[in-house]
């Protein structure tokens, strides 16, 4: 094999080039589902004052409950984490561009205050 | 030449055929790539209809019909949180059973497919109904309503979508035209419909829960 063609093949592969790992057993779906179902159940006592009373941080924890859940399922049913990198990146690329987007315009109409 | 330009554009060994069968160099078929790209898109498309809906609510304390509630203490006296959480609930458990249906058909096992594309669209169904129970408890006409109204309804769209394109599936199973090969079809349908949960997910918290 010439220079050339070394090179060439090293240019032929890239990152999406991965082997596809074996998706995840039916059981691992269904813990999932569970942890799924018991961040439900703790963003909903959040409701309650009663039963929990959640005072200043109750934002912060809603924001963060609803992050995890976003991530389990984009990871775990989605295959994010066992997929190529590439998809990865594009949905990714999508979630950071809306939220830049729609941060900027949110600040705009001053929805976050004088501070901005 | 001819051999580095085979090697660097075909690269053989990574072929990926999609439901179409057509082979790409990125590993990726064509359609899931699509999809991928298409769901990435979709992100602004509810990011403006969530951040709409902030603005509006904001502005709640003028709005007719709502003289006296504030927005902080929205949730719990315009939505009934304890309702909407049982859809939650049901529409996550739909995306469960959406993938089981995709790693029975993996496994070739054709009826336990059918069971769980069923049930996932039975599922979706059910949320819909929810969905429609809830506009007509809760209606009120005024620009925060309108927003709420074009949130949920265009995320109610995109579950009605994905209940067609699951009976669809269902029904081709039942043909026998969903074979083992096709699984990728069943995926990337899969991937819209957790997609819409995602986004169900979002707007549990920020349009229902978060003061």
């Amino acid at each position: 094999m010439s220079a050339t063609d070394a090179t060439s093949t090293e240019h032929a592969e890239p990152e999406a080039h991965e082997e596809h790992p074996a998706h995840p057993s039916d059981w691992v779906y269904v813990r999932v589902a569970l942890i799924l179902a018991a961040l439900t159940a703790v963003e909903v006592f959040s409701y309650f004052h009663s039963v929990l009373d959640w005072g200043r941080v109750l934002m912060p924890a809603l924001i963060v409950l609803m992050v995890v859940k976003f991530y389990l399922i984009a990871a775990y049913f989605m295959h994010l984490k066992f997929d190529q990198k590439v998809l990865r990146r594009a949905f990714t690329a999508g979630i950071i561009l809306a939220l830049s987007v729609y941060l900027i315009a949110l600040m705009t109409f001053r929805f976050f205050g004088d501070w901005a | 030449m001819a051999e580095t330009v085979l090697v660097a554009g075909g690269s053989a060994p990574h072929e990926e055929h999609g439901p179409t069968g057509h082979a790409t160099t990125t590993g990726i078929s064509n359609e899931k790539l699509a999809m991928w790209l298409y769901l990435a898109s979709d992100c602004l498309l509810f990011g403006g209809l969530i951040s709409t809906f902030l603005l509006y609510k904001q502005k709640l304390p003028q709005s007719p019909g709502f003289a006296g509630v504030e927005a902080n203490e929205l949730g719990a006296q315009i939505f009934d949180i304890p309702f909407t959480s049982v859809s939650s609930f049901v529409l996550l458990m739909s995306s469960l059973t959406m993938v089981l249906a995709l790693s029975a058909l993996h496994r070739d096992d054709q009826r336990r497919t059918r069971v769980w594309l069923l049930a996932t669209a039975t599922l979706g169904s059910l949320f819909i109904a929810g969905q429609i129970y809830e506009f007509t408890a809760f209606y009120t006409t005024n620009l925060f309503s309108s927003a709420f109204y074009t949130l949920t309804g265009f995320h109610g769209v995109h579950v009605t979508v994905g209940i067609i394109m699951l009976m669809t599936l269902f029904l081709l199973s039942l043909k026998g035209r969903l074979p083992k090969e096709s699984a990728e079809r069943v995926e990337i349908i899969g991937l819209y419909w957790h997609f819409v949960d995602i986004v169900w997910v979002v707007i549990f918290a920020v349009v229902y829960l978060i003061p």
